[in-house]
């Protein structure tokens, strides 16, 4: 790619350190009080519904939502792009659950912990190799797309940019831990939500449509083919990758522990309607693109690309602002989720029983480095290799819906059924993501992992006993 | 700023669907500190009078003897060489696709200063790529050899079939969920721990 950017890199350097000094200032502040294990890691339980609102909505706005949205549109036309506003889907759906976590476990700390509680050791270790080689992907493909993003707008060095986000990100989670995450989500929520309503204004304003029609029919048919096989393909495995990545992931499950009583229902709900409009956005403009005669040399830059060549030097300051707010609000989540799996289930669970809680908040905080380094490690040795991890985790999270789903509402579901369900649908959908493409796995991983639950349940019915669940307490 | 500069329009030459840019055809995102750049960029030689050799142009797609897309989307990629020397280039030249599908007339592409395209929505056919150089001034370099590769998607029998389980296992899983929370929520207004069978 060319050495041309969007943005001047000294006033994106003035910007990254600005943003910088507030995200670790704020972090220090929200969290300056929080000195308990509870409260550090969940944030004293009682988190209200517009941080709660925020925190999920922000969390959920990834540099997948400014860089995947625009690029599925690009690749697989208006069903790309509404396929991908169907992530929202897996918001909404965690909102009764949310509910149903926090009353069977006032106490829980992560989603490992009801995992073993529900179904005993086995599949708890099965799901914690899914949850942290999901988390891992995650965390290499935010440094990896922070740093690639700060470089193609302004230019600024891949490793330097990596390496401030990183180094932010860790700073004010290690400050403040759940509460300053969720602090600085409120305002990154405002920020991402103001600059996706201008940026959309914007770009309305500045693309004909007709023309973005008619220059789609003409060289790019296929984009507005409602029939096209490959995205027909994607709708429904779209969905069920964020369903499986929601209803699995301890960053979810940690903020269903930390939102007050009778929050986290309102709180998904409202997050999940919220979303729905920013991929649809965000995706819109990336059609645009053979209008205005843009080359586009990676799929996953048409969004950035398109934006800040329809909105010119504003644009790109704001579409900066916008990304480097949307790619902290999930690192920094997602730093201190996987931070509490690793402290509780496997530091707690597996190396330390006895560990006092000042030890655990002493684990988590070292957790937080330890992530934080690895993943700059990673992302310097190689930006492709682990960040394309995240793309085959489709079809391990997607394996983990039904028996997570059923283990919170059906007391029949057994132990076998669960691990076996988290096995097969990974191996199966893995399988049909090297036979058929990145657009199956989810699907198929999902589709097989309901059928095994459904069969052994069936089969081999359990009567779990709801009251073991609320071991996790203390 | 940040605005391609040439205005798009039908062109004379070559006939039929063919797209080009008209004038000084700079393709210059955003850059604050243009005037510097700008400067520079004048004073610069035309890259094309260096004798820049003809791109050499490969695809994303698997299969040497067959490139497939099953989902009219792949990456062209090309270089001038030396890669220390493409990327010296780059900054002073654009790219121009020629894209032929089937036996139809050549489509131009406008490929900017980069070094590879993302192109996506194809129908199905075979289609036939190659590149050339464009500098500031207008003039062209040689075409690069042309590849060939072939646009076949998916069975729409495969596609609706996966369509459907999806909406199955989806209606399932939320009928779990939303029947499942209906349930619980019954109980607890019993004053019961929740539990559904």
């Amino acid at each position: 790619m060319s050495d041309q950017a969007i943005l001047d890199p000294r006033i994106a350097g003035v910007l990254l350190a600005l943003f910088s000094v507030l995200w670790v200032f704020l972090g220090w502040w929200w969290g300056r009080n929080a000195t308990g294990l509870e409260d550090y890691m969940l944030a004293g339980r009682k988190v209200g519904l517009a941080l709660g609102t925020a925190t999920a909505m922000a969390t959920w706005v990834t540099s997948n939502t400014t860089m995947v949205a625009p690029q599925l549109a690009y690749q697989l036309g208006v069903w790309g792009m509404l396929g991908y506003s169907l992530g929202s889907v897996g918001l909404l759906l965690f909102a009764p659950m949310a509910k149903r976590i926090r009353e069977l476990m006032p106490g829980g700390f992560t989603s490992g912990d009801f995992i073993r509680l529900r179904y005993g050791t086995f599949a708890w270790r099965v799901f914690l190799l899914v949850s942290l080689t999901y988390s891992a992907g995650w965390l290499v493909s935010l440094g990896t797309a922070g740093g690639l993003l700060i470089q193609a707008l302004s230019g600024i060095p891949y490793l330097v940019g990596m390496t401030v986000i990183l180094t932010i990100c860790v700073l004010y989670t290690l400050l403040g831990g759940l509460r300053a995450v969720i602090g600085t989500d409120f305002v990154q929520t405002i920020v991402i939500i103001t600059g996706a309503v201008i940026v959309g204004y914007m770009t309305l304003g500045a693309v004909d449509l007709e023309s973005v029609h008619a220059r789609l029919s003409e060289t790019r048919p296929r984009l507005l083919d409602m029939l096209m096989p490959a995205s027909l393909m994607f709708l429904f495995n779209n969905l069920l990758f964020g369903v499986g990545e929601i209803f699995h992931s301890n960053v979810w499950w940690s903020r269903a522990f930390a939102f007050g009583k009778g929050v986290g229902f309102k709180a998904y709900l409202l997050a999940g309607l919220l979303w729905i409009p920013i991929p649809i956005a965000a995706g819109f403009i990336a059609l645009a693109a053979p209008a205005i005669g843009l080359g586009v040399p990676r799929a996953d830059m048409v969004g950035p690309l398109v934006a800040a060549e329809v909105l010119g030097a504003a644009g790109a300051v704001l579409l900066f602002i916008v990304v480097f707010s949307a790619i902290a609000s999930s690192l920094d989540s997602l730093l201190a989720a996987t931070s509490d799996l690793v402290v509780e289930d496997v530091y707690r669970r597996h190396l330390r029983p006895s560990a006092s809680q000042g030890e655990l908040r002493k684990a988590a905080s070292g957790t937080i480095v330890v992530l934080g380094v690895l993943t700059w490690v990673v992302c310097v040795l190689d930006v492709t290799t682990l960040a394309k991890l995240l793309h085959f985790t489709g079809a391990l999270v997607a394996s983990t819906i039904w028996p997570i789903a059923a283990g919170l509402y059906w007391r029949r579901t057994n132990r076998l059924s669960a691990a076996l369900a988290m096995l097969l649908g990974s191996i199966g959908g893995l399988a049909a993501y090297f036979a058929i493409g990145f657009y199956v796995a989810a699907l198929v991983g999902a589709a097989i992992s309901m059928f095994v639950v459904l069969l052994l349940t069936w089969l081999r019915p359990g009567r779990f006993d709801w009251r073991k669940l609320q071991e996790s307490e203390g | 700023m940040g605005r391609l500069m040439g205005l798009m329009h039908r062109a004379p030459w070559p006939a039929g669907r063919t797209w080009w840019f008209s004038g000084r055809f700079v393709i210059a995102l955003v850059v604050l500190a243009h005037g510097s750049r700008a400067a520079a960029r004048q004073g610069a030689l035309d890259p094309l009078d260096a004798g820049l050799p003809p791109p050499a142009l490969t695809s994303s797609l698997a299969g040497a003897s067959d490139p497939l897309s099953t989902d009219g989307s792949f990456v062209l990629s090309w270089s001038l060489g030396d890669e220390a020397a493409s990327g010296a280039f780059a900054s002073d030249v654009s790219f121009q696709i020629e894209e032929a599908a089937g036996d139809g007339e050549p489509l131009l592409i406008d490929a900017g200063p980069h070094l590879t395209s993302a192109l996506s929505g194809r129908d199905d056919g075979q289609y036939r790529y190659r590149v050339r150089t464009i500098s500031t001034s207008g003039s062209t370099g040689p075409w690069s050899r042309p590849i060939h590769l072939r646009v076949e998607h998916h069975s729409l029998s495969l596609a609706l079939s996966l369509l459907a389980l999806g909406a199955v296992v989806f209606l399932a899983t939320a009928s779990l969920v939303l029947l499942g929370h209906r349930l619980a929520s019954r109980d607890e207004s019993s004053r019961q721990l929740p539990s559904v069978e």
